[in-house]
């Protein structure tokens, strides 16, 4: 099943293999990606402006949320960016830690899933219609 | 008095002093504040009254020492209020612009902004009287 929904991944660049292979995974089942999110960082201000983009483009914002993810300084700024700008988020845990902002939120774990299961759990909530 | 000129203040308990002076010296421009208590740290107020007052609100200040640093929430208002296109001023007390951008993720999101000495402060009252001034003949 495709979605017209797009997504945007916001990870720390610790986590980039995890990002990655979620992405391709999700694009393999036809879900569009405005662009990766904070670990493929170019500096400079063609990279805010992509993001930017990306990010205001986007219909879900995936947390990748690791004890990698909550050091990051930028991961914390961009989900503020998300949740201002009323972005449907979905974390999913891969470690046991997690904020206090995304304490009231659905999390998803990890840990729990098989990668494949893991995919079909994002992508059910992907197509969930949004509020 | 211009009651729709509002400054959020952003900053750390360890810090309320000082953003309290800060929060003075703004009013007495005649602009309105928002000082958040800085000990919120839950989902729910984030999205109650942190958004709606950063939505309220014209321009965005954020008090930066080691303490805040690490207050991540710090971070979450800064996000929102760079997406919501607010005008950005960082405020450094007793840490300085490299050491705040440290974490190697994403410097390029606040290079652009206006950086400021806690010592040079009054530099940024000046330039926030004539904008509010400016803004009131609008």
């Amino acid at each position: 099943m495709s979605s017209s929904k797009k997504v945007f991944i916001s990870y720390s660049s610790e986590d980039i293999e995890i990002a990655e292979e979620i992405k391709k995974g999700l694009q393999r089942r036809g879900i569009a990606f405005p662009g990766l999110g904070s670990g493929d960082l170019k500096y400079g201000d063609n990279f805010i402006l992509s993001t930017q983009r990306a990010l205001e483009n986007a219909d879900i914002v995936i947390a990748i949320i690791s004890d990698n993810w909550i050091k990051s300084q930028w991961a914390s700024f961009e989900l503020g960016a998300s949740i201002a700008k009323g972005k449907k988020i979905l974390p999913i845990r891969f470690d046991e830690n997690y904020p206090e902002i995304i304490k009231r939120m659905k999390v998803i774990n990890a840990k729990q899933f098989s990668s494949d299961e893991l995919l079909d759990a994002i992508e059910n909530k992907i197509n969930e219609p949004l509020s | 008095m211009n009651k729709t000129y509002q400054i959020f203040i952003s900053h750390s308990s360890k810090d309320a002093w000082t953003s309290k002076q800060i929060e003075n010296h703004i009013r007495q421009i005649g602009c309105k504040t928002f000082l958040d208590d800085g000990n919120i740290d839950v989902g729910d107020d984030f999205e109650k009254i942190i958004l709606k007052e950063i939505r309220n609100s014209k321009e965005f200040l954020v008090l930066f020492t080691p303490a805040a640093k690490e207050r991540k929430y710090i971070w979450s208002e800064l996000g929102a209020a760079w997406i919501l296109k607010l005008r950005i001023v960082v405020v450094l007390y007793g840490i300085s612009q490299e050491e705040v951008l440290i974490d190697g993720s994403n410097p390029a999101y606040l290079k652009n902004k206006q950086w400021i000495e806690l010592n040079d402060i009054d530099k940024f009252f000046h330039q926030l009287k004539n904008r509010v001034h400016k803004d009131v003949i609008k």
